[in-house]
């Protein structure tokens, strides 16, 4: 008889028999893990492997950038080695020291801030940290740096001041160069995957949230990426798009790209932000068949454009987004 | 495999061209016959799109997550064609007794989505006694998705 696999979860070790999935192993000996349908449908029980990639079978339902970090679903996993494995809100995120190296007013409410780590992240552009400062305030905020520099141990951040976000003003208000702050991460699901030769890629994003969306933009530029690139900026006012200059430079370089700064929504419904990018897109792109969509912004926003983006004919999968929940 | 009787014209894939009768004899489950897996993910994306549009039905699909929705149709569709998952009545009651008790569900609404994924599989060159058919499995839930 085979011998059973071994499945090291939390400080312990449990044995998953030949033919089990890794979601029955850890049932049966009393593991309490999150689940629901058991069909690979509802992803409720979604778990990463961190020794390795886990059997593709049990990642099918999953994007890309789930399966490139070896997250699977457990009820569809028959390990054929021993794994390791973390759930997801489980998963040791590096804890590192930071000082403020520059602070770079971008526009009357965003701040760049430009941290030395005390050593290097491994991060992907359009990930995000948590910073902590000195009196235990945290928020988290997207690295804007592209992927390629992630061995320089900089990163730098976009920084909006939102009023009643106790952090955001106290980094406005109060921080210096030289200070030290902590940071933690790297999280978020959305960063610069492979794209098909030509493919079109569309990226949108809210106010500050256009930070994490340049490090994308960046890392597709690094290679040399020649389908059509829209970069749609969203913002209540004009004052708020910020970095137009240096944007609009890349147009020079790069005949595919455009550049389209939405300022002012829908006076109409003052609360949907997403108005003024969506008519944007919808006018430039009443299609979306076959192109990559990267989304940044509030809640509202990112749905709004997914659905979008999605009834316009782009595959699911090829949608990738990170909503600020704040 | 049974042995064949008469000649089948390999020169076509087209299962409406070859009148499917020879597949009726083998007994090979329609899922399998559309192409599985890969059909039903075309097929949840012209189901699905359909009736996140539709004036009556959308907003039923209006504060769940675009892709755990997808994935659970998608398995929905599958079982309906013959592929391997189960849905039960429990299943369908419990999963759809919030619709019926806070946003009204009825009798309406259930037609309407019959109608979209009658449109989508005729959409998908599925033979019209099969559609029938597939629109009597969806049908035998009726009561179930409306809690009676």
């Amino acid at each position: 008889m085979p011998p059973s696999i071994r499945l090291r979860f939390g400080s312990r070790t449990y044995a998953c028999q030949p033919g089990e999935t890794v979601l029955e192993a850890l049932l049966r000996q009393g593991v309490r893990v999150p689940h629901d349908c058991r069909r690979q449908t509802c992803l409720t029980c979604l778990m990463r492997s961190l020794d390795g990639a886990p059997p593709p079978e049990s990642q099918a339902p999953l994007k890309e950038t789930l399966r490139v970090r070896n997250y699977f679903l457990a009820c569809g996993c028959r390990p054929r080695a021993d794994m390791t494995l973390a759930l997801p809100t489980e998963l040791p995120r590096a804890e590192i020291g930071a000082r403020v190296a520059e602070l770079n007013r971008l526009s009357g409410r965003i701040l760049e801030i430009v941290l030395d780590l005390d050593h290097p992240l491994d991060y992907r552009g359009g990930q995000s940290v948590i910073l902590l400062n000195p009196d235990g305030l945290g928020n988290s905020f997207a690295i804007a740096t592209p992927t390629s520099r992630r061995h320089d141990g900089r990163i730098e951040l976009h920084v909006e001041r939102v009023d009643g976000n106790c952090l955001s003003e106290w980094l406005h208000d109060h921080l210096r160069l030289g200070d030290r702050l902590r940071v933690y991460g790297p999280t978020g699901q959305m960063f610069h995957v492979p794209l098909a030769p030509r493919q079109g890629v569309v990226l949108a994003a809210w106010s500050g949230a256009l930070g994490g969306i340049l490090a994308i933009l960046q890392d597709i530029f690094e290679q040399e990426h020649t389908g059509p690139v829209l970069l749609l900026h969203g913002a209540r006012d004009s004052s708020d798009l910020y970095l137009v200059d240096d944007i609009r430079e890349i147009e020079d370089y790069y005949p595919n790209f455009r550049y389209v700064g939405c300022a002012g929504g829908d006076s109409a419904k003052p609360a949907d932000v997403s108005a003024g990018v969506s008519t944007a897109l919808r006018a430039r792109l009443p299609r979306l068949e076959g192109w990559r969509v990267y989304l940044s912004g509030p809640a509202e926003f990112v749905e709004q454009l997914r659905r979008q983006a999605y009834l316009g004919g782009a595959s699911i999968r090829e949608i990738f987004f990170h909503a600020a929940t704040d | 495999m049974k042995k064949l009787d008469k000649r089948v014209d390999w020169g076509t894939d087209n299962v409406v061209a070859k009148g499917g009768d020879y597949f009726r004899l083998q007994d090979i489950p329609l899922y399998d016959r559309v192409g599985g897996d890969q059909a039903m993910e075309k097929a949840v994306d012209v189901f699905y799109r359909r009736v996140l549009q539709d004036d009556l039905v959308g907003k039923f699909f209006e504060d769940v997550d675009m892709e755990a929705q997808r994935l659970k149709q998608k398995s929905f569709l599958a079982m309906a064609f013959g592929g391997p998952y189960q849905y039960t009545g429990k299943d369908m009651r419990e999963v759809h007794r919030h619709l019926v008790e806070k946003m009204g569900l009825t009798d309406e609404h259930f037609d309407r989505v019959i109608a979209h994924f009658r449109d989508s599989v005729l959409e998908l060159h599925v033979p019209e006694p099969e559609v029938q058919s597939l629109c009597e499995i969806l049908e035998s839930f009726r009561d179930d998705v409306l809690n009676r």
